[in-house]
């Protein structure tokens, strides 16, 4: 394994790295620690007529300290070696020589060495501790990371497996009933098991197709077509596939006058407001009205679906977009909660935005937002 | 194969899936239907110049041939109706096989209502192309000698485009019309990349004849196929 090489978290990376960064920057702590020692011999000057020369080992400690903490361990030791060769030349009498008049002094250059040496290892190993604990800081972080997607993971198995069995149940059942116990069932009770299964088989279709959209928009294989479409059209769409299920449901439509052509996918933008008005359908009581929307300015196309349900405590408003996040309602939620994901996947693909409000008044509000390209952009 | 008395219409089914072959047995036998089944592409097409049906039901994701070339080879010599089944999110697949020369589509899973209906719709044009001056569907009424159009609330006036199409889709009533096709017959072969003009023409017509545009009872759209005109039994 070349070890110049910058690899991304594999193998040692650390000591690769501080090695690199060592080899390139050692040149820079030789001088550094020149400088270091030149600065401090300027310093001393300044001092000398007021101070007696041993007062200038603590100068010279000073640079040492720093060269410690700013150029590493070997410029460090180079910086106290140094010190004491300026020391001698410059202050310990006779001056401008490396003979040593007191051998006292011979003392203070040793206790200078060593503390120097001592300062120098002891910054190096805070260092290389500090860097080590970022490293566990970054490995804890992965772990963490880890063990959050596979509890994600657990939970989506554990979801699926329950949204995919729970109309086969059902289906199942009565199937079951209609081919053992048949003699046994009157003709009502025949036909509601009857109705029960092919209700509870379209769910489960439903579902599988949540999931395989899921699976298509995780996997970046949505490529939204941009077909010039009619906005009326759209919402016509979205309102005929929901026909059977909003039943007696009253829903208004307000759009702008005339012929609104907007750039979008009519397959997948059908698919958005088929769940946001299903939503809007599970969420609300059946008496009340679900209000569609949309404007149009130049820049961008905005349709909001709108009931008047319980909406969804605040808090939990940015959260509703994630996966299989439901909210939790006292009575049986429905639905697979991959809905709303789906929509923001898609509007997302589209390169829009999906958000959502609380009305005044009550009620939840989806506003769906699509940029229209420049005129001179032809897809 | 089986010889079966020839009362009733024959269906050909080219399914590689048992299950679905025997639900299709089971739901579509009756005295109205005459069953034969394959389950290639080559035995399929063995098997339409054999049984000679009225209408072929063609499974797309079929094991050694591609659905389109199975539909292409069989228009080669026939103009059996041919109606695909295929599943979600492969609206290209459908509309290459409805302009290869499938007829219409299911889309799986599928309820036997549909399936009935689609097989109709497409009985029904096969066995008597229009030959009646007069189309009823709801409220909506076209006099084909007249060139007249009338609503619940009285005639519309419609543009010679809006006409044109509105009869193009009369022609192939219950059935899918793709919009390749639309702007090939009614716009020429040059417009097919401009979907415009053809999403503008149904808007306009939609407002014509429809009670409410915005949850049309006459032309329904097929999103990413085409349009399909329905006719109220």
């Amino acid at each position: 394994m070349p070890s110049d090489r910058y690899r991304k978290d594999e193998g040692m990376p650390t000591v690769n790295r501080q090695k690199a960064a060592h080899s390139a920057t050692a040149w820079r702590g030789w001088l550094g620690s020149l400088a270091l020692v030149a600065a401090a011999t300027f310093a001393c000057e300044f001092i000398r007529p007021h101070l007696v020369p041993t007062n200038m080992v603590m100068v010279y400690q000073l640079a040492v300290v720093v060269a410690a903490v700013r150029l590493g361990r070997r410029p460090a030791i180079a910086t106290a070696f140094f010190s004491v060769l300026a020391f001698d030349f410059f202050f310990v009498p006779p001056r401008l020589t490396f003979s040593v008049a007191e051998k006292e002094y011979l003392v203070t250059f040793l206790g200078f060495f060593v503390v120097g040496v001592i300062i120098s290892t002891l910054v190096a190993k805070v260092r290389e501790q500090s860097l080590e604990r970022e490293e566990l800081y970054r490995e804890a972080e992965k772990a963490r990371m880890l063990e959050a997607r596979e509890n994600l993971e657990r939970a989506l198995l554990n979801s699926i497996s329950h949204d995919l069995r729970t109309p086969l149940v059902s289906i199942k059942g009565s199937l079951s009933a209609l081919t053992d116990q048949e003699e046994r069932l009157s003709p009502q009770a025949r036909r509601e098991l009857l109705e029960n299964a092919n209700d509870e088989a379209e769910r489960l279709n439903r579902f599988v197709g949540n999931l395989l959209d899921m699976t298509r928009l995780e996997a970046g294989a949505m490529r939204p077509k941009r077909d010039q479409s009619d906005l009326q059209e759209l919402v016509g769409c979205a309102l005929s596939a929901m026909e059977k299920r909003l039943g007696d449901r009253k829903v208004t439509v307000s759009l702008p006058p005339g012929l609104t052509l907007v750039p979008l996918d009519m397959v997948l933008m059908t698919q958005v407001l088929v769940n946001l008005i299903d939503n809007a359908h599970k969420y609300s009581p059946i008496e009340e009205t679900i209000e569609i929307g949309a404007s149009v300015t130049d820049e961008s196309m905005t349709i909001e679906v709108a009931d008047r349900g319980r909406g969804v405590p605040d808090q939990e408003l940015p959260h509703i977009f994630e996966k299989f996040y439901r909210v939790q309602v006292p009575e049986k939620a429905g639905g697979t909660g991959l809905g709303l994901s789906i929509c923001k996947g898609i509007v997302e693909a589209h390169g829009g935005t999906i958000t959502a409000k609380n009305r005044a008044g009550g009620g939840l509000a989806v506003a769906v937002v699509l940029p229209i390209p420049p005129k001179e952009e032809k897809e | 194969m089986k010889e079966q008395e020839t009362t009733g219409t024959r269906i050909l089914v080219i399914d590689d899936e048992a299950a679905i072959r025997r639900f299709l047995h089971s739901a579509l036998s009756s005295d109205e239907f005459t069953l034969n089944e394959a389950d290639t592409g080559h035995a399929g097409l063995a098997a339409a110049a054999a049984f000679r049906p009225d209408l072929v039901l063609l499974d797309l994701g079929l094991p050694d041939l591609d659905g389109i070339e199975v539909i292409r080879r069989i228009r080669e010599w026939s103009e059996v109706p041919i109606i695909v089944l295929s599943v979600r999110e492969r609206e290209d697949d459908k509309v290459a096989a409805l302009d290869a020369g499938a007829d219409d589509y299911l889309t799986k899973p599928f309820g036997v209502g549909e399936l009935l209906a689609r097989i109709r719709a497409s009985l029904r044009r096969s066995a008597s192309p229009l030959s009646e001056p007069l189309f009823k569907s709801g409220d909506l009424t076209v006099d084909f000698n007249l060139r007249r159009v009338t609503v619940a609330e009285g005639e519309v006036q419609l543009t010679p485009t809006e006409y044109d199409l509105l009869r193009l889709l009369v022609l192939h009533a219950d059935k899918v019309v793709t919009h390749s096709q639309i702007l090939k017959q009614i716009w020429g072969a040059g417009h097919q990349d401009q979907p415009q003009v053809l999403r503008v023409t149904i808007s306009n017509l939609r407002k014509k004849i429809e009670q409410d545009p915005s949850r049309p009872r006459h032309i329904t759209t097929e999103p990413g196929v085409g349009y399909r005109l329905r006719q109220a039994e």
